[in-house]
Parts: structure tokens; sequence; C-alpha cells
């Protein structure tokens, strides 16, 4: 039910998640941010069971953590997505109790993107059966559905961040136009050679005046 | 539908006179969702010596991984390049490692051997039979689309330009009829002194 | 003989010779067995012992994206013309918007089998509520016989989602009907596999006092849309305008022609 939305440009990568935490038929939390910071310049985003996302979440994380104490130097965005999918693809088929199966089958869809000085932007796309692919624009979730269209109409290679936020604000009037659960508030984080940062939430207060079709 | 079509893509190789070709389309979605349009199914794993996996990306990705780690390993014991037909005798004998959990794929391997340069196609189930014709090898969601369109155009003894265009063809008409492969195509023609890459234009529908 | 079987006559007959049996039956019988060719609505009901067949992964035509929306000159019906049978691409050049009427035009989705026949019978009806009333059927009469269609084959397995549009003195209409009964009408609709990805496009581009070529284009580019983002979504793309007084085809075109116009193979770049 929950929805992931990332962009990558040139040199930064755009993520927009929504805040609503739901169990059954009760949303429980309407700012639950689900847009972590793995390191100086990672962030990772998930979606699924709660549980098992920030279980797996934090796994991956802090392992990055550590391999940047024990080496010296950070993983490369490509080697974070490499082994978050390595991660993945070995709880798939493992029989163990506790990455077994039944945790992997909810560590659902994820959003994994960086920014890094030597690569570039890099958005990974990777689903619960650890399929993974570089994209330059990704969703995960119900309301994802409704935005590969507006991504394939506004993205290009050369696109600036605020052109971005603008495909993101786009996006969401369609998700809360037409998706029937209640999607209020996202986040919006941004990565770029600065490193992290929180943009403004895009919330359906802040669209009331909004012109999707400019 | 089956987990083997969760992706979509296919694959096709072909032998030709001194030369083999393999071909691959550029779909990645999940199940009619197209997700990108730039993912190619097919590895260059040696000089002369193509890997085609099709089937779900997840265990495309791994196998590519794990295959990659036994050559080079194999490579650097045997202090030699690996040839295309002990390299399939690998895959399959890894494939039914993972007999009673298999992985979701299936392999095509296309090359020319490097010593005596001689073309080789081959292609398996996911559980490792192999299988070594002298024309031709397919695989993936259209694989009896493909089958019927080699089975029309392919003839012994071609030419790289001529493969090319037989390859080509069967491939663009095949995966035409079929839903779940497409958005484009890349041909590799193997020749002993040569590789030729060529990217397909083809309808987005 | 296996046709017989299928059909049921064998439960029907009761006997086991089969040149016996033709004599045996009569001018009742006949019209029994085709009894739908004077009354649509009466289908062969399966022959007992039958296994259920509601949810049975039978292969039967589907997949489509096909759109309508109101605008200031008319309604505009779009659709693709792919109709595939599982992954197969079974053809690419199905009409899948089919004039009911003078009036009315419809598109289809869902099963194409269930869509064509129910078409038929709607098309018969109209024209005979034609002679009887001395006045075209109205949408809204032509969306409630679907229904009643719908509600009478409830848990059958029948599988359709119709757009039906047309005028009424009082004014356009376009109305939304499917097998589970639904029927809804309104300014602007999207159904079948590639619905999402044409309402991408369609919802924030749309307006009601869009010119006719703006209205066209839009519609056309939605569609365009979701036969890049969608597999089972392709083909030809077809554009109807419905107008005050009559229906006609805008446009018949090869999608790949509008992606080259609308160049979108943005994810071609990376």
């Amino acid at each position: 039910m929950e929805t992931l939305l990332g962009i990558k440009g040139p040199d930064f990568v755009m993520l927009a998640a929504d805040t609503t935490h739901a169990r059954s038929i009760i949303v429980m939390k309407e700012d639950q941010n689900k847009i972590h910071k793995a390191s100086d310049n990672l962030l990772i985003s998930t979606t699924g069971e709660s549980g098992d996302t920030e279980q797996f979440t934090e796994f991956i994380s802090k392992n990055i953590a550590l391999y940047k104490m024990r080496n010296g130097y950070d993983l490369s965005p490509r080697a974070a997505a490499h082994f978050t999918r390595k991660n993945l693809a070995d709880y798939l088929r493992s029989r163990t109790p506790y990455q077994g199966l039944h945790v992997c089958r909810w560590v659902c869809f994820r959003i994994h993107q960086r920014y890094d000085e030597t690569d570039g932007a890099e958005l990974a796309f990777i689903d619960y059966l650890a399929n993974a692919k570089s994209l330059n624009h990704a969703g995960h979730g119900y309301g994802a559905m409704f935005c590969s269209s507006i991504y394939d109409r506004y993205w290009h290679p050369n696109i600036t961040q605020d052109e971005a936020y603008d495909i993101f604000k786009k996006c969401i009037v369609e998700i809360q136009k037409r998706l029937v659960v209640n999607l209020k508030n996202f986040n919006v984080s941004v990565v770029d050679k600065n490193g992290v940062r929180n943009l403004e939430p895009i919330s359906a207060q802040s669209l009331t005046d909004y012109n999707a079709s400019s | 539908m089956s987990i083997l079509a969760y992706n979509g893509g296919c694959v096709v190789a072909m032998r030709g006179k001194d030369c083999v070709a393999i071909a691959t389309d550029h779909r990645f979605g999940v199940q009619a969702q197209t997700i990108s349009t730039d993912f190619k199914k097919v590895f260059h794993i040696a000089p002369r010596m193509f890997l085609g996996l099709t089937g779900l990306q997840t265990d495309i990705l791994t196998v590519r991984d794990r295959l990659m780690f036994r050559k080079n390993l194999y490579e650097t014991r045997e202090n030699r390049e690996m040839a295309p037909k002990p390299f399939s005798a690998m895959l399959s004998s890894f494939l039914y490692e993972h007999r009673f959990g298999p992985y979701f794929i299936e392999p095509v391997v296309a090359g020319l051997d490097p010593k005596t340069l001689k073309p080789f196609v081959c292609n398996m189930d996911l559980i490792g039979c192999p299988n070594e014709p002298d024309d031709f090898v397919v695989a993936g969601t259209c694989a009896e689309q493909l089958y019927g369109m080699c089975e029309t155009l392919w003839k012994p003894d071609l030419q790289p330009d001529q493969l090319f265009e037989v390859i080509a063809q069967s491939m663009m008409n095949a995966f035409d009829r079929d839903a779940m492969s497409g958005w484009g195509a890349t041909v590799y023609i193997i020749e002993k002194d040569k590789i030729t890459e060529r990217s397909l234009k083809t309808r987005m529908d | 003989m296996s046709l017989e079987e299928l059909c049921g006559l064998k439960a029907f007959l009761k006997t086991t010779n089969w040149s016996n049996s033709m004599r045996q039956i009569s001018e009742h019988d006949f019209q029994e067995i085709t009894s739908n060719f004077n009354n649509p609505y009466r289908l062969m009901a399966p022959v007992p012992g039958t296994p259920d067949l509601t949810n049975a992964s039978l292969k039967i035509d589907h997949g489509t994206t096909a759109l309508g929306f109101v605008y200031q000159g008319g309604i505009v019906l779009c659709a693709d013309s792919r109709s595939s049978s599982g992954i197969n691409v079974t053809t690419q050049t199905m009409d899948k918007i089919v004039p009911v009427s003078s009036q009315i035009v419809g598109t289809l989705a869902g099963g194409s089998a269930d869509c064509t026949y129910w078409y038929r019978v709607l098309a018969r009806e109209s024209r005979l509520h034609e002679l009887r009333y001395k006045r075209p059927m109205s949408v809204d009469a032509a969306a409630k016989m679907i229904c009643h269609v719908s509600e009478m084959h409830r848990g059958t397995g029948l599988n359709m989602g119709m757009l039906l549009a047309g005028y009424s003195p009082k004014g356009p209409s376009l109305v939304y009907v499917d097998s589970d009964g639904v029927n809804i009408s309104g300014k602007r609709f999207s159904v079948g596999s590639g619905a999402s990805n044409a309402l991408g496009i369609l919802d924030p581009m749309y307006r009601f006092d869009l010119t006719d070529e703006e209205a066209f284009d839009l519609a056309l580019q939605s569609l365009c849309q979701a036969t890049l983002c969608d597999a089972s979504t392709g083909g030809m793309v077809v554009l109807h305008h419905v107008g005050p007084a009559a229906h006609r085809i805008v446009r018949k075109v090869d999608c790949m022609e509008l992606h080259k116009k609308y160049s979108l193979d943005a994810r071609n770049f990376s």
C-alpha cells in the first residue's frame, strides 16, 4: 500500500516516500520517515512488512557503516546495491530460521540510492525477489503504477533538482487523485555532492494550489 | 503465469560458417508492467564466448555472478582460457546442483572454441539438460515463435552478414508476437578476429 | 462425436444411436438447442457434471487499454488493437471500438469473446428499440442492459469492461459498465490493464474546454504511453469522436508512429 518514488539526475538522486504507517485497517502514524540515511551520501528507502523493513534496512546500513570503519572508505554505490541484492537473494533461497523465506518474503520492495564522487549518481531498484536494476526513475508500491507514465513524459537526461521535485508533485497529485489508499504526506530527500538534504515534504495541503498540467 | 515469464525476455543463438551470432531483447518488466528497456540478457564472458540467460531476473544476476566466479577460478587454476564446451558442462552441473530448488533461468551459450575456432551453440533447461545442436538454440518467453522463425530462415553455412540478417529477422518477428519480450534488441556476431555488436530499433509495444 | 458431447447434445438426446436420434429431434428440440439464435440471453447451461470453470485459467483473449472522456466538442474514445492470449499476441489489428447504433459507440476490454457477443446482442437490441419506439436507445438504457446481463451471469466467469459513449437530447453521456454489474457515468474513464499508465497522462492534462485537436492529441498521447508501459497493450491506436450528430473514426495509427512523434523512448537514454 505504501509508495516510494525515485528519480536520478546527472548529479543527484531524489527520493520521495509516503509517511503513512498502517496496520490492518488503522493508520497508526502519519509522519513516519521511510527514507533512511545509511551513510553520508547513501539513502535507503524500503516498503513492505513493517518489522522486516526495519530489520533489513538496519542490517544493511550497519554493515555499510562497518565496512567504512574496517576499510577507512565507503562502499561505492554500485557495491552497496550489489551487497543489498546479494543479501536479499541469499535470504530468498536459505532455510535457516532467521534468514528464512518467511522473512524475506516480507522484506519487500526497496529503492536504494546514493551519490558518489567517482561513480556519479546511482539509483538502484530492488524488489522482494532481489530483481535488481539501475534505473533513471523508479517506483515501488501501488502508487508507482500511476507514475511510470509521468516519469516517461517529464524525465530527461539533464534534469535539474527543481524539475525532479516538480515531477514528484505531479506524481503525488495523481496518486492522491486515483489511489484508493489515503497517502496524505510524502517526505522528499535528495543526495548530491553536498550530501543528504531533506526537502519540503509534499502534502495534500501544499498541493492545493498546484497546477499539474503546467 | 510461470515464474520463468515473470520478467519476460528472450535470447537466441545461431551457428554460421566460422561464426556464431547471439541476440537478446531489452525488456525488463514485472509481469505486464515494463520497468526498463535497457536490460541486455547476454553477457560477454570470454574473448569469443557469450552467455545468454532468460527467466527470472534475480536468478539471471545470481547465476551470472556465480558462473563468472567458477570460470575465473578455472582459468586461474588451469592458466588457459575456458572453451565454450567445458563452460557448458560446468553450467550444466551447476544447474543440476540445484535440482530440487532450481534457478529459474534458461541459459544459452554461444562462442568459438579458442583453439579450433569451431562454432558452438548450446542451451539448457532450468536444471541443466544440455542441448548442443548444429543449427540454433532459443530461450525465453517467445521460444515457440523463435523456433518457427529460425526453422524457416536458417540454413547451413551462413556468412556473418547473412547470419546477422537471419537472426535479426527471427528475433524481431518472434517477439512481435510476444507480449513479454521486445522493446529493442542487440545482436552480437562472433568471428575469429572480431565481435560485432549491433542494436536493433524495434517496435516499442 | 466430441462436438456433440461438448454442446451437451448427448445429455439432451439420451439415445445412443446418432442416426436414430436425428429423426427423433423435433422442431421444438432444435429450438432448444439453438435457443440463443432467437433469444440471445439463453445460453446453453453447462452439462451436468462439468467441472466448475469459474476459476479455471482458461486462455481467453484479454488485455487492453481503452479510454474515453467528455469535453466541450463531444466525446473521445481511444483504444489499442492488441489482443493477447496469455503472453502470446493473438492479433495486432483488433477493433476494440465498436459502433452499437448510429448514436452509441463502445469500447471493449476483458474477454474478447464475451465483449464481442454481448455487443452484438446490444446492437440488435438497440436496433429493435429504434424500430419499436421510433427513437434511438439511450446510452443509459444500453448500459442498463449490459448490467442485467452481468447480473444474470454472476459467478460464471463472464469478464468484460465497457465504455459506452453517445449523445441524447440532454447532452453527451459516457458510461462505464462491467461484468461485476458496475454502472457509473462520468466525464473521464480508462479501462484495462494499461489504464493506470494512460491516466498518468490524461488526468493532469484534461480540461473540459479542450479544442478538438487538443482532445485528440491528449487521447493519443495517453494511449501511446500505455502501449509503451503495458505489455498487453499495443498495435494500432484507434481514435473515435462522438459528436451530437454522428460518430466517426478520427485516426487509426500504428503506435510506433506515435512513439516517434511524442519521442517516448526516454528510457533508452541511460
